[in-house]
């Protein structure tokens, strides 16, 4: 077999234990509907429905203060049009994202330091439950890592390749990085970082070209053509970049928000929430997350759990001496330690440090690292083994030498495995309250609704009507839900006055209005969602309906009506 | 040492100590070895003190009992006693610096040992222990004088090393049971000097490869003489078998309730890398960077010298891995015996540093001389030291670790002398207790809940920062917490552990730095605040609720005094909804005042008061309702349906004379009214429950007592 041939069937392998470790029990696993994940649904809905294409995606309700970068949710739309608007489809979204940043990882990582690294760093993710969590969530987050390894990838191609179209590839895939996840700012700082770095190199003439790993080709402004490959990829990235700016020139704020409401730091008119938490503890608890404490919040992992396994722990550290040890030009070195350190500075700044969800973008990083030492492991056990079977040659490994690394290799990547394994489909998947966590509760309430309301009009109030979760649960339901927004919502439609009207609501002052309007109605359910205020279930037959109130009534069901949506309002706003 | 008061572990240390030498008695505190005891009591044989027979305690062995009472009750001072009784504790500090110089100058010369002894006697955490009749100090004073010993008999030394080696270790399991560690680090030194000696090619720099003959009687010379001494110390004939009982109570003085704490975690079962944090927090940030650069040159001193790194890393590692093991994480003294070899160490790094020429001299100084002046900063409080990576001081430290890492009751006779200095008109204090802070000469009063939530103006509250960082202030009432770590910096810390807290609410201190200003309105918000959070988990904590209603009263009487006379209206409202017997009286009283004021202000600004109140009476908000029902009258005093509203509202606060008034108004206007003569069914009805028709207070107290009464309903 050609070493081509192994190299394949080995990333082929990893690829379908990525898959399996994100594609199995991926309906029950995480459980329920998130209200992020359901915003993000319907956000791909309206895209797949053709109503929008969006340059930057507005918040809720049009609540403009919690914005959302669009890829994820253009990507999730075209799985809608396959599969249908559905919670699995959203899950399924970011589980093929998750499985092609394993490819993608080989790919970026084996282009700079050769396959072998390359099969190791995407072993290494593919395994890593802290990927596999944020793989199956839904979450947009989850493109920062792809994100990551396209932009090293495009890179490692331009300073191979060194074309206009590399040029023009990495500019375009810089730029739409913008269009993922906050987190990837860090991205391209880093890259800047590097790039100061390797300027610093060049002054240091003649130790420079002396190493195998050069600094991007980009910089090598005395290689012909360099020029116009510098121009060619900032002009495609400006391009991307166009939309973006463009927005941005309008409502920069909005880019900005969120990172504003959990900014550690925050200024005189926008005090942060928390002033007790320092720069520096939360700095320190996000570099201790990898082997002493992980993150607490329990959607995001078993809570205090190091996000790395003790194996793929030990070998991070292992990895880091390696990188110490190594023989390479500081800028290389820095590239790496850059692209672990920058993508945690989103979780240091912001509260509730460690984030493993706005530190995503460091796992490309850690992995590669991991992989670094497991090589340099199976570099020792290599001459060991050949030491042992007298059978290496001019400084390749023998047979003995292959077959103790291959052995420790796949004891190492399949113990993390396992560990990790272990870790997401056992303890995390009992922890109690895991359910709760992600809504658990929503999709029985709406199918609770569902039987009770069979054929009705539903008309919600809008702790339930503005719930995106259950809004994405009810969007194929015919009539579709109503909110109670005006007194129409009270009184028969001319439209569509032969159906039942069911009232869903827990403002006790508007279910007293409910029940003075119509004394005959029925309640038919209660439920208790996201608030500890009962909500009570009316079913008024239609015949019964007003066709349109008295005068008096009127009055007060639209003062009722107003001063409960401002109440819900003002609620939503706080928070 | 003379401004520190009496710290945890010295009230049963330091009177045991003395019952040994005085009394030849070892019945008290037996969860220790002696020897450190025993020897902070040999000083106070000097002493004119009381007989230790009659001494509560001391019949039934109770160490505690007898410590405090020996302590506080004696005829002779405490800081005499105390003071003497440390002074031991020096000496063996002292020692244990002499031996660090001596075997770092045989290891690395003469500059590196100076650099390794400042390092010792400028460390912060060896300072604080050294001052106290504690064991940890001891204990790692003797396991250097062991492993000392024995490195250099493993380098060929006679046969006094040996000799020295055990009683080393025999002194070394007097002082402390974890002096058994020491015990297998000679074992495994030994193997291990004889394994490098035998496998590892023979350095120039080393003394000849020990052989397995002179290693095996070297190890039972040793352990022969570690047993003598222990035997001895233990009271022959029966030392050995009293050592393993003290071993089998290490545990005694064990709070099973306990929760280690580290950085804002609370764990039953504590934290395996514990000890790794609280060590990168508490060494000086210089000590940390010449190990750096020690762990850049060891590993090239590995292959020259393997047994020196032997007798380095691996005590240091040992020590560490109990500490993983150990779930008592209360404070770093327990790896303290980590420390020494932490040093040795570093005399890889200076050796290293001053071979390299000017730069690398210049470094050392530059090290020596930003300990030094961290160690000046910290001075006297070593204790709560913390350094930069914790932010450097004990307000920021209590963030990370607690116990006697910050506060062990050292505190007492610096807060004494500055209450002398300062003469606070009312001292409230809660912190830990060692002795009771009276001993000190301290006039206090203890902080209470009502304190927490709402701090009174005018007092000086004083708070121990283990306290102040502990769930458990109020560990009678769970789900408690004492929010001012997180809400107020403390106006100064006296020592490094007491925390002192000034609030004001006169607008006029603003900005002041020797008082926390309080906005009256957060003043009460923050307490009401706390409480309802409190009562949401605990809805039958009676004294929080009480707290709470009485918040909203005095909350009240302050809105009044703002001409808010709605806001007081709706906070008197409150007070009854929580809890009717204390408000509901005041409710009535203020009534018709109030309403007289909410009427006025209702005429000049008017709004949808009616809907208002309608709306909010459906939704039971009975206080909002009652105002917004009464604005709405004052505009329209002809809406009967208004006005039988806010009867029913008034009735469902207990107000039953003044519900029944609302309703007879509507009646005269009409007679036929429904909801207004339903709502007068219900207030007689009230009025009958309550045994006294029309008696607001006692309406609204029997009211609330019947949570099915009728007259809830829609009128």
């Amino acid at each position: 077999m050609s070493r081509r041939v192994v190299v394949f069937a080995t990333l082929l392998a990893i690829v379908v234990v990525a898959a399996v470790l994100r594609l199995h029990r991926l309906d029950e696993l995480p459980p329920g509907l998130f209200i992020d994940q359901a915003q993000y649904g319907l956000d791909a809905y309206r895209i797949a429905q053709g109503e929008t294409f969006p340059v930057f995606v507005e918040g809720p309700g049009g609540n403009q203060e919690r914005g959302r970068e669009p890829l994820f949710m253009v990507l999730m739309a075209g799985v809608f049009l396959l599969l249908g608007p559905t919670p699995l489809s959203i899950k399924l979204t970011s589980a093929l994202i998750g499985i092609a940043t394993v490819a993608a990882t080989y790919l970026a990582a084996s282009r700079w330091l050769g396959a072998r690294v390359g099969l190791l760093a995407a072993a290494m993710l593919a395994v890593s439950s802290w990927h596999v969590t944020f793989s199956r969530m839904g979450f947009r987050a989850i493109l920062t890592p792809l994100w990551v390894s396209l932009v090293v990838l495009a890179l490692g191609e331009l300073a191979q390749r060194r074309t206009v179209i590399s040029a023009v590839a990495f500019g375009v895939v810089l730029g739409a990085g913008f269009y993922t996840y906050p987190a990837y700012w860090s991205v391209p700082l880093a890259l800047a970082l590097v790039l100061v770095v390797a300027l610093l190199e060049r002054r240091q003439d003649g130790r420079r070209r002396q190493h195998g790993h050069g600094p991007p080709s980009l910089l090598e402004l005395d290689v012909p053509g360099a020029r116009k490959r510098l121009v060619a990829a900032a002009v495609a990235f400006l391009l991307t970049m166009t939309p973006l700016v463009a927005y941005a020139s309008t409502r920069a704020d909005d880019l900005l928000a969120r990172a504003r409401e959990v900014a550690l730091v925050g200024s005189e008119s926008e005090p942060a929430r928390d002033e007790s938490v320092s720069l520096r503890d939360s700095a320190q608890r996000v570099l201790f997350m990898l082997h002493l404490r992980g993150d607490t919040e329990l959607r995001h992992n078993v809570p205090g759990r190091p996000m790395l396994d003790v194996v793929s722990g030990t070998l991070f550290l292992a990895g880091l001496a390696a990188l110490a040890r190594a023989r390479w030009r500081a800028s290389f070195k820095t590239a790496i330690l850059a692209l672990w350190l920058l993508p945690l500075v989103p979780s240091a700044a912001t509260l509730a440090a460690p984030n493993a969800l706005r530190a995503v973008g460091a796992l490309p990083a850690v992995c590669l690292i991991a992989a670094l030492g497991l090589d340099a492991v199976l570099r020792l056990l290599e001459r060991l083994g050949d030491r042992a079977g007298d059978s290496a040659t001019a400084g390749f490994p023998g047979r003995a030498g292959r077959a103790v690394a291959v052995a420790a290799a796949l004891l190492a990547i399949g113990s993390a495995a396992a560990l990790n394994a272990r870790a997401y489909f056992v303890e995390w998947a009992s922890l109690p309250g895991l359910a709760d966590e992600f809504s658990g509760d929503i999709p029985r309430f709406v199918d609770y609704l569902g039987e009770l309301a069979n054929g009705a009009e539903v008309v919600a109030c809008p702790y339930v009507y503005s719930s995106p979760n259950i809004a994405f649960l009810t969007l194929r339901r015919d009539p579709p839900l109503r909110p109670l927004d005006s007194v129409d919502a009270l009184v028969a439609s001319a439209s569509d006055s032969a159906r039942d009207r069911v009232f869903v609501c827990d403002e006790p002052a508007v279910n007293a209005l409910l029940q003075r309007l119509y004394p005959e109605a029925e309640e038919i359910g209660r439920y208790a969602i996201y608030t500890a205020r009962t909500g009570r279930i009316l079913r008024v037959p239609a015949k019964r309906m007003w066709a349109s109130l008295p005068p008096a009534e009127e009055t007060q069901a639209r003062y009722f009506i107003a001063r409960m949506n401002d109440s819900f309002a003002e609620r939503s706003r706080a928070w | 040492m003379r401004g520190s008061s009496v710290t945890g572990d010295e009230v049963a240390h330091l009177p045991a100590g003395y019952t040994y030498v005085r009394a030849g008695d070892f019945r008290l505190n037996p969860q220790h070895p002696p020897l450190i005891k025993a020897l902070a009591g040999l000083p106070l044989l000097v002493l004119d003190l009381d007989p230790i027979e009659g001494t509560p305690g001391w019949e039934q062995a109770d160490e505690w009992t007898f410590g405090r009472a020996f302590l506080t009750q004696n005829r002779t001072p405490l800081r005499r006693i105390v003071f003497l009784a440390r002074l031991p504790m020096v000496a063996v500090g002292v020692l244990l610096g002499l031996l660090l110089f001596a075997w770092a100058r045989e290891m690395w010369g003469f500059g590196p040992a100076l650099f390794v002894l400042s390092l010792y006697t400028l460390c912060p955490n060896v300072l604080g222990h050294t001052a106290l009749v504690t064991t940890d100090i001891g204990v790692a004073c003797f396991t250097v004088a062991t492993l000392y010993a024995l490195w250099r008999l493993v380098r060929g030394a006679g046969r006094w090393a040996a000799v020295a080696c055990g009683l080393g270790l025999g002194a070394s399991l007097l002082a402390k049971y974890s002096g058994v560690v020491t015990a297998g680090l000679v074992v495994v030194l030994l193997a291990g000097a004889w394994a490098a000696g035998r496998w590892l090619p023979a350095s120039p720099l080393e003394s000849p490869p020990l052989s397995a003959r002179r290693a095996v009687v070297s190890l039972g010379v040793v352990l022969a003489i570690a047993l003598l001494v222990v035997s001895l110390g233990f009271g022959a004939p029966r030392g050995l078998v009293n050592y393993l009982a003290g071993f089998g109570r290490i545990y005694a003085d064990a709070n099973p309730r306990w929760e280690g704490f580290l950085w804002g975690e609370y764990s039953a079962t504590g934290f395996r890398y514990y000890y790794l944090l609280a060590s990168l927090w508490k060494t000086p940030l210089p000590t940390l960077a010449a190990f750096a650069v020690a762990a850049t040159a060891l590993p090239a001193t590995l292959r020259k010298r393997p047994v020196d790194v032997l007798f380095i890393v691996v005590p240091f590692a040992a020590f560490h891995a109990a500490g993983v093991f150990n779930q008592a994480n209360i404070g770093i003294r327990h790896v303290l015996p980590a420390y020494p070899f932490l040093f040795l160490a570093c005399g890889a790094a200076a050796a290293r540093l001053l071979a390299a020429g000017g730069r690398g001299k210049l470094a050392v100084v530059a090290l020596g001389v930003w300990l030094a002046a961290g160690t000046l900063r910290a001075h006297p409080h070593y204790l709560s030291y913390f350094n930069a990576l914790a932010g450097g001081g004990p307000d920021s430290g209590i963030h990370y670790l607690d116990d006697s890492n910050v506060e062990w009751g050292q505190d007492y006779a610096r807060l004494a002398d500055w209450v002398a200095r300062r003469r606070p008109s009312e001292l409230a204090l809660l912190a830990f207790e060692p002795l009771p802070p009276a001993t000190y000469g301290l006039r206090y009063r203890t902080i209470r809940l009502d304190n927490v939530t709402r701090p009174k103006p005018g007092v000086t509250y004083v708070a121990g920062a283990h306290y102040l960082q502990r769930n458990s202030l109020f560990d009678e009432w769970a789900g408690v917490r004492f929010l001012w770590l997180r809400r107020y910096r403390p106006v100064e810390i006296v020592g490094g552990s007491l925390f002192v807290y000034r609030f004001s609410i006169d607008p006029r201190d603003e900005g002041s730095p020797d008082v926390i200003y309080l906005p009256p309105e957060r003043w009460f918000s923050d307490s009401i605040a706390q409480l309802g959070e409190i009562l949401g988990r605990s809805p039958r904590f009676a004294l929080a609720r009480g707290l709470l209603a009485a918040d909203y009263l005095e909350r009240a009487r302050w809105r009044e005094g703002e001409k808010d006379p709605a806001g007081a209206l709706l906070d008197l409202a409150l007070a009854a909804e929580v809890q009717p017997s204390s408000a509901v009286p005041e409710l009535a009283m203020a009534l018709p005042r109030l309403r007289e004021a909410v009427e006025a202000a209702a005429l000049v600004a008017p709004g949808p008061w009616c809907l208002e109140g309608t709306y909010d009476r459906a939704g039971g908000q009975l206080g909002p309702a009652a105002v917004a029902l009464i604005r709405c009258l004052a505009t329209r005093p002809d809406d009967l349906s208004a006005r039988a509203n806010l009867g029913w509202t008034l009735l469902d606060l207990g107000l039953v004379a003044a519900a029944r008034a609302e309703l007879d108004r509507c009646l005269d206007v009409d007679p036929t009214f429904a909801p207004a003569l339903a709502g007068l069914a219900a207030v007689s009805r009230a009025g009958a429950v309550a045994g006294v028709a029309g008696d607001d207070s006692l309406a609204g107290a029997t009211l609330r007592l019947d949570p099915e009464r009728p007259g809830r309903g829609e009128p």
